[in-house]
């Protein structure tokens, strides 16, 4: 933990792969991992799932367009992960009456978090680039 | 056969004339004369055969060193796991002790003792998991405390483990109590590591560093257990209720042992 967060690595993996491999498959790992999440969390189960979902959703479109102008772009786009992930995980547990304190949560959780995403996915996208990298050599072989 | 035995008889004539000769004192500095010059001969030659001794002794004694040397080893390797086990025994020791007292002060609640396995995944819940769970008598609305005071209440459990609620998370309230005024308010979780007290009368006299106690009042957790204290009091003759800040009594970054009240549950409303 750093300045009280944990680095969200589930999002990260999700957001990494359905940038490489499109929006469907990154929304199957984002069930998975989704579904993970909730078994060991106190939130409404299902919140992550459809947090993860949605986070899939948006960069699978986003991130396929960016890597044909960089390969590495995508990484600058987790900021972007962490805010959509995070605002749609604390709207649902406001819906289910948890009191969310939105400028709080905004300046001290997502904003933070974009910071700490975005350093650890240099090394995430990077390992999952090269093993998309290999599954299609292996395909087109 | 006589000339054959000549030389022998001479021989020996001649040793048992030395035998008798050197004897005499005048001819004790030859003896004398003798030792100094053979000596560091003798020294060198006895020292050799010294060695040559004790290398083979040492050949002989290799196999009963080894042993040895393996048995120290043990020993070593057994002392050195002792010795990193003494910090983790004395904290142990120390966290026992906080029980003990916190029993002879609160000789009505009945607990049971549970480790916290692991912390919420997200960053916007904050609660944690136990190890134990309904087949150990943990219910739903049970409370959670350290001896140090208030740590939430068991939101859900399965056979072996519990996920309880901490106070700090937004969706916790407590309804607390002020000792020394008797003022009644109540305490709801921020996410971070300050928790705010709001509902408090204009009329009640709130200072910094007061202690905040929970209440009993809904039933939810039974009276009398620390929540923290007061760090600031927001006051406006505008409005119609006090608010304050309080810091927990206790430090949720280094949770690690918890003990669940388990002759205490929530009244049902129905």
């Amino acid at each position: 933990m750093i300045w009280g967060l944990k680095v969200e690595l589930v999002l990260l993996l999700v957001a990494s792969w359905s940038m490489l491999r499109g929006t469907e498959e990154g929304m199957v790992w984002a069930i998975v991992g989704g579904i993970g999440l909730d078994l060991f969390s106190a939130a409404p189960f299902g919140t992550m799932t459809m947090a993860l979902a949605v986070t899939a959703y948006c960069l699978g479109r986003i991130g396929s367009a960016l890597l044909r102008t960089n390969p590495f772009l995508p990484i600058a786009v987790t900021p972007l992960a962490t805010v959509i992930f995070n605002i749609v995980t604390a709207g649902v547990l406001e819906a289910f009456g948890w009191r969310i304190n939105w400028p709080q949560v905004t300046t001290e959780v997502i904003g933070p978090l974009c910071i700490l995403n975005s350093a650890v996915m240099v090394l995430v996208f990077g390992l999952l680039y090269r093993v998309n990298e290999r599954m299609e050599r292996q395909i087109n072989w | 056969m006589f000339s054959r035995l000549t030389p022998l008889i001479f021989i020996l004539g001649i040793g048992l004339a030395a035998m008798f000769a050197f004897r005499l004192p005048q001819l004790q500095f030859v003896q004398d004369v003798g030792a100094e010059v053979f000596a560091p001969i003798q020294g060198t030659l006895s020292g050799s055969s010294r060695g040559v001794s004790e290398f083979f002794e040492s050949i002989r004694t290799v196999g009963e060193l080894k042993e040895q040397n393996a048995l120290l080893r043990a020993q070593v390797a057994q002392l050195t796991q002792q010795t990193v086990r003494v910090p983790e025994l004395e904290q142990q020791n120390q966290e026992l002790q906080a029980e003990l007292n916190f029993k002879r002060s609160s000789p009505d609640y009945q607990w049971i003792q549970s480790k916290v396995i692991y912390a919420d995944p997200s960053n916007l819940v904050q609660s944690v998991t136990i190890d134990r769970g309904s087949k150990d008598g943990v219910r739903d609305g049970m409370t959670v405390i350290t001896p140090g005071g208030l740590v939430g209440r068991i939101e859900r459990t399965s056979p072996s483990t519990a996920r309880v609620l901490l106070i700090t998370d937004s969706s916790s309230s407590v309804t607390a109590m002020l000792p020394g005024s008797r003022a009644v308010g109540v305490v709801n979780g921020q996410r971070t590591e300050v928790l705010q007290m709001g509902y408090i009368p204009q009329s009640a006299t709130v200072r910094t560093g007061d202690k905040v106690v929970t209440s009993g009042v809904g039933g939810v957790f039974p009276e009398g257990i620390l929540v923290g204290s007061i760090t600031s009091v927001s006051r406006k003759d505008t409005d119609m209720f006090q608010t304050a800040q309080i810091e927990p009594a206790v430090d949720f970054s280094t949770l690690d042992t918890v003990l669940v009240i388990i002759n205490h549950l929530p009244m049902s409303l129905n």
